[in-house]
C-alpha cells in the first residue's frame, strides 16, 4: 500500500511535467497541424538557460525563493523568445508548402538546436538548488519538496492557461484558429499573430517544466528533450491532439504508467511503455481519450 | 423500381450539432443523366461523400444495386463501381497524363510485386493493354497529344476532363461528377456538357451531375433534385424544376442574402 | 520479351562489373579507399529503401536505422547461434526487417502521415533499448565473433539487385501507385485503389533493404554494436532523401555517395556535421524543397543536357 501510494505521487509528478510539454504541443499542432519537434529542444534550452541565469544572478549560491521566480520566470520568458523566432525563422515561410516539408524542417530544427547544445554546453553539467529542499515522510510515504513545487507551479499554470483560451479574447481567437485557419482569417482575425502567440505560451509552459525538472534531477543535458519531448507528445496524442484537457490527461495517464510499470514489473522498459501506449491507442481510438474525430476535408 | 442502381433513403448525416444532410431519399435508375443541384453550402457535395464512404451517413441508407454500401472503405466503394471527380481537382501532379489515367486502371491490372520486379513476360502484356486502353481514352478526351507532359502543366479546363477520364479508367457503373465545367467559360462548358452526354451513351454509365451552369444542367440532365440546407426541396424533369416555386425562391433568397455582403 | 531480356541483361553486366572490379581492382587498391567505398554501398542500400517510402510513397519514415539494427541482429544472431552462413544472413536479415516492417506499419499506416514519423522514431528507440537489454544479444557491448564476410563484391552485389529490385518497382504500375498515394491519397482510393497496402507494401520492401543494409554492417567489421544504429543514423538517412530529391531514385543516391564519403574528407571538423545536416536541411526545405534532382532521375537531367547542345537542336525541333 505504501509502495502504490508512493507510486502514484512520484506518477503524477512526472506526469505533470509531461502535461505541462505535451500542451506546447497540443496546442500548436492544433493551429498549424505541425508536430513541432523542436519543441524538446526548447524545454532542454530552457534548462541552460535557468542554469546561466541562476549562476549570473547568484541564486545557484543562495537559494531562495524569489530568487528560484526570478530564474523561472526568465527561463520561461527565454523559452517564449526562442519559440516565436523558430515560428518566425523556420516555420512561416513553408506556411503554405505540404505537411511533410513541415516535418522535415520541424526535425531539422530541433537536430540544429540540440548539436548547437552539445557544442556549446558539453554532454552534462549540474544544476543547483535553486530553493532549500526538504523530505518529509508522511506514513511511510516520502515527499520531497520539489514535488509540492512541480504540483504547485504546474496547478498555477495550468489555471493560468484554461483562463487565457477560454476567457480572453486570444483564448478565443486561438480556438476559431485552430477551427479553421482559412475560416479566422476571413473574419478578420490575425491568424500569423495567433500562431506567434501559441508558439510563445506553449514555449513558456516548457520553460517552466524545464526548471522545475532540472531543480529535480540536478543534471541536465543537450538531449534531455528528445525522449522526454517525444514521450511528452505521446501524452498530446493519447489525450486527444489539439485538446488541452486531453494534454493534461495524457501527461498524467503516461507518468502514472510509467512509474508503476517501473516499480511493479521492470524499469528497463520504461521508455517502451510510451510508445506502447501510443500504439494501442492508434489502433483502438486514434482521436485519443479526448479528441473528436474529425473527417478530413474533401 | 427495380432497375435502381443507386438509392439513398433517408440519408443523412451531422456533424457535432450540425445537420449537414438530412432525410434525403433518392433513387437513380441504371442509364440516367441526373443533375444536383441547390445554392452553395446546400449539402451537394457532402451527398458525394456520403456515397463514396468517405462520410458515414449517421441517418438512413445508401444502397448500390440493392446493397447497402454504409460503413464500407471508399476504395470499397469504388471498386463496387462508383467512380468520381472532385470539385477542388485531385490529380497526381508529379505523374504525367497517361499515368494518371493508368492509376485509374490500376484495379483491371494483373500485375504483383514479383512480375514487377522480375520483369515477367505477363508483366509486358499487362503494361502493354493498359497502354493502349488508356491513350484510346485518352484519345476520347482530346488529351492524348498531351499524353507525357506532368499532369499539374495541363490548363484548368484539361485538368477537369483528364480527372473524368481517370475516373472512367476504372470502369464505373455509376459516375459522379462534382461541378465538372466550374471555372470554364461558356462555350467550354458547353462542349463539356456534350462529352459528358456522350459519355453516358457510350460506356454506358449512369451519371450523378453537381453543376452550377444552369443552362448546361437543363440542357442535358433529365432529371435533377434540388437541395436546400441539406434536405431536398423538389425534384422532377427541367422543365418541372425551372417552374417550382420554392426552387426558384431558394436562389432568390439566396441571391438577396449574398446581395449586401 | 525483348525489354525483359534486356533488364536481365543489364543486371548481368553490372554484376560482371561488380566482380571484375572485386578481382582485379580491389586487391591493388588502397584498403582506406575500399573501406569508404563499402560503407559508401551499405549507405546506398539502406537510402534506396527510404527513397521508396519517403520520396515515393510520400511516407515519412524516422526510424529506418531501427530496421538496419533488426536485420544487423536477425543476420547476427542467425550466423552465431543456428550457423547460417553470410550470404544466407543476409537474406535472413532482410526478411526479419520487413516482417518488423510489416508490424510497425500496419497498424500505423492507416493513420495520417504524422503519426508515422512519431512511432517509428519511438520504434527506433525501442529496438535500442531492447537490443541493450538483452544478453543474447549482447546488450550494450554488442556482438562479437561474427565471420568477416562484407567485401566489395557482396556488398554490391546487393546494391545492383536491390537497386534495380526498386527501380522495376517504381515504373511498373505499383510504382505508380505509390506516387499517386504520396500525391493525393483521397483521389487514390477514389480509384479502388487500397491505399493502406500500397504503403505497406512499400514500407515492407523499405525495411527489407534497410536489413540487408544492416546485415552487411554485421559482417563488415565481426561485431555489432546497439549505438551504430541510433536515431541520427536515421536522420541521416531521410538527409540523403530529402537533400537527393523526393520522387528520384538516382538523387538520393548521389546524395547518399556524396554525404557519406564527406565526413572521411572532412574529418577536422566532424564535430559539426550534424548542426550542417540540420542546416542544410531547413534551408533546403525553405529554399529547394524538392531537394538536388527533384522528381528527376540523372538520366533525364543528361537527357535535357544532351539537348541543350547546339548540334542536338535538330532532333529537338
Amino acid at each position: 500500500m505504501t509502495l502504490l501510494l508512493q507510486q502514484l505521487l512520484n506518477g503524477f509528478s512526472l506526469g505533470a511535467i509531461y502535461a505541462l510539454i505535451a500542451l506546447g504541443y497540443t496546442m500548436v499542432y492544433g493551429t498549424l497541424q505541425l508536430i513541432n519537434f523542436a519543441h524538446g529542444e526548447v524545454y532542454m534550452m530552457g534548462a541552460f538557460a535557468a542554469l546561466y541565469l541562476a549562476k549570473v544572478s547568484g541564486v545557484a549560491d543562495n537559494p531562495t525563493i524569489p530568487g528560484a521566480i526570478v530564474v523561472m520566470l526568465g527561463a520561461m520568458a527565454f523559452c517564449a523568445v526562442l519559440g516565436m523566432t523558430i515560428e518566425r525563422v523556420a516555420y512561416r515561410p513553408l506556411r503554405n508548402s505540404s505537411r511533410l516539408n513541415m516535418l522535415i524542417t520541424a526535425i531539422g530544427v530541433s537536430l540544429l538546436l540540440q548539436n548547437l547544445g552539445l557544442l556549446m554546453f558539453g554532454a552534462l553539467q549540474d544544476f543547483p538548488s535553486l530553493l532549500p529542499e526538504a523530505r518529509w515522510t508522511v506514513s511511510g510515504v516520502m515527499v520531497r519538496s520539489n514535488d509540492l513545487v512541480i504540483f504547485g507551479v504546474t496547478a498555477t499554470l495550468m489555471v493560468v492557461l484554461t483562463w487565457i483560451v477560454e476567457r480572453t479574447q486570444l483564448g478565443r481567437a486561438m480556438r476559431a484558429v485552430s477551427h479553421s485557419r482559412d475560416a479566422a482569417a476571413l473574419m478578420g482575425i490575425p491568424a500569423d499573430r495567433i500562431v506567434v502567440a501559441t508558439f510563445a505560451i506553449g514555449s513558456v509552459l516548457a520553460g517552466a517544466a524545464a526548471v522545475l525538472v532540472a531543480m529535480d534531477k540536478h543534471t541536465i543535458r543537450p538531449d534531455m528533450g528528445m525522449t522526454f519531448g517525444l514521450k511528452a507528445f505521446v501524452a498530446a496524442v493519447l489525450g486527444g491532439i489539439g485538446s488541452v484537457p486531453g494534454a493534461v490527461a495524457g501527461g498524467l495517464l503516461l507518468g502514472l504508467a510509467e512509474t508503476l510499470v517501473s516499480g511493479y514489473v521492470s524499469s528497463t522498459f520504461r521508455d517502451a511503455i510510451a510508445f506502447l501506449l501510443l500504439i494501442l491507442i492508434l489502433l483502438y481510438k486514434p482521436s485519443g481519450l479526448f479528441g473528436k474525430h474529425v473527417p478530413e476535408k474533401v | 423500381m427495380s432497375e435502381a442502381l443507386l438509392e439513398l433513403r433517408k440519408t443523412g448525416i451531422r456533424f457535432g450539432g450540425l445537420r449537414a444532410v438530412s432525410d434525403l431519399d433518392l433513387v437513380l435508375p441504371v442509364g440516367v443523366l441526373h443533375g444536383l443541384i441547390g445554392p452553395n453550402g446546400a449539402g451537394k457535395t457532402t451527398v458525394f461523400n456520403l456515397v463514396t464512404g468517405i462520410y458515414e451517413p449517421t441517418e438512413g441508407d445508401i444502397l448500390l444495386a440493392g446493397r447497402s454500401l454504409k460503413g464500407v472503405a471508399p476504395a470499397k466503394v469504388a471498386a463496387a463501381g462508383i467512380g468520381r471527380t472532385f470539385q477542388n481537382i485531385r490529380l497526381f501532379a508529379g505523374l504525367s497524363v497517361i499515368e494518371n489515367v493508368k492509376v485509374g486502371m490500376h484495379r483491371h491490372l494483373e500485375s504483383t510485386l514479383l512480375d514487377a520486379v522480375l520483369r515477367t513476360p505477363r508483366y509486358r502484356r499487362v503494361e502493354v493493354e493498359a497502354e493502349e486502353q488508356c491513350r484510346t481514352l485518352l484519345e476520347t478526351f482530346g488529351l492524348l497529344a498531351l499524353a507525357e507532359q506532368p499532369a499539374d502543366s495541363l490548363a484548368y479546363g484539361l485538368r477537369r476532363r483528364l480527372e473524368i477520364a481517370r475516373a472512367l479508367a476504372t470502369k464505373p457503373r455509376l459516375l459522379l461528377l462534382d461541378e465538372p465545367a466550374a471555372g470554364m467559360n461558356p462555350s467550354e462548358a458547353d462542349d463539356l456538357m456534350h462529352l459528358i452526354r456522350w459519355v453516358r451513351d457510350t460506356f454506358e454509365v449512369t451519371i450523378l451531375l453537381i453543376e452550377h451552369h444552369m443552362p448546361v444542367v437543363m440542357g442535358i440532365c433529365e432529371r435533377i433534385t434540388v437541395l436546400d440546407h441539406g434536405a431536398l426541396i423538389a425534384e422532377g424533369s427541367p422543365d418541372e424544376i425551372r417552374r417550382d416555386p420554392k426552387v426558384i425562391e431558394a436562389y432568390l433568397g439566396a441571391d438577396v442574402h449574398a446581395g449586401p455582403a | 520479351m525483348r525489354q525483359g531480356a534486356l533488364a536481365y541483361g543489364i543486371l548481368a553486366l553490372l554484376l560482371a562489373a561488380v566482380w571484375g572490379i572485386e578481382l582485379f581492382l580491389v586487391p591493388w587498391t588502397d584498403p582506406y579507399l575500399t573501406d569508404i567505398v563499402i560503407r559508401v554501398g551499405i549507405n546506398l542500400l539502406a537510402v534506396m529503401g527510404l527513397a521508396l517510402v519517403l520520396g515515393f510513397t510520400g511516407q515519412f519514415s524516422l526510424g529506418h536505422a531501427g530496421f538496419m539494427a533488426v536485420g544487423a541482429y536477425a543476420a547476427a544472431a542467425s550466423t552465431l547461434y543456428a550457423g547460417v552462413p553470410p550470404v544466407g544472413g543476409i537474406v535472413v536479415g532482410g526478411l526479419v526487417a520487413a516482417l518488423a516492417g510489416f508490424g510497425v506499419g500496419l497498424p500505423t499506416l492507416r493513420l495520417s502521415g504524422d503519426y508515422l514519423a512519431v512511432v517509428t522514431l519511438g520504434f527506433n528507440g525501442i529496438i535500442i533499448v531492447l537490443i541493450q537489454n538483452s544478453p543474447a544479444l549482447g546488450g550494450a557491448q554488442g556482438l562479437t565473433g561474427l565471420p568477416v564476410a562484407t567485401t566489395f563484391g557482396l556488398t554490391f552485389t546487393c546494391v545492383v539487385l536491390g537497386g534495380l529490385f526498386i527501380r522495376n518497382l517504381l515504373v511498373s504500375p505499383l510504382g505508380r501507385v505509390f506516387e499517386a498515394v504520396r500525391d493525393n491519397e483521397i483521389a487514390t482510393r477514389s480509384l479502388g485503389i487500397d491505399t493502406t497496402r500500397a504503403k505497406v507494401l512499400a514500407f515492407v520492401v523499405g525495411a527489407f533493404w534497410a536489413g540487408v543494409s544492416g546485415a552487411l554492417i554485421a559482417y563488415y567489421r565481426s561485431s555489432i554494436f546497439p549505438s551504430q544504429f541510433q536515431f541520427d543514423r536515421s536522420i541521416e538517412q531521410v538527409a540523403m532523401v530529402v537533400l537527393g530529391g523526393t520522387g528520384s531514385l538516382s538523387g538520393p543516391l548521389i546524395a547518399a555517395t556524396i554525404l557519406s564519403a564527406l565526413p572521411e574528407v572532412l574529418r577536422p571538423v566532424a564535430q559539426y556535421r550534424m548542426v550542417i545536416y540540420s542546416i542544410v536541411l531547413i534551408a533546403m526545405m525553405i529554399l529547394r524543397p524538392t531537394g538536388l534532382l527533384g522528381n528527376h532521375e540523372l538520366s533525364d537531367v543528361l537527357k535535357r543536357l544532351w539537348q541543350k547542345r547546339p548540334g542536338a537542336r535538330s532532333t529537338a525541333a
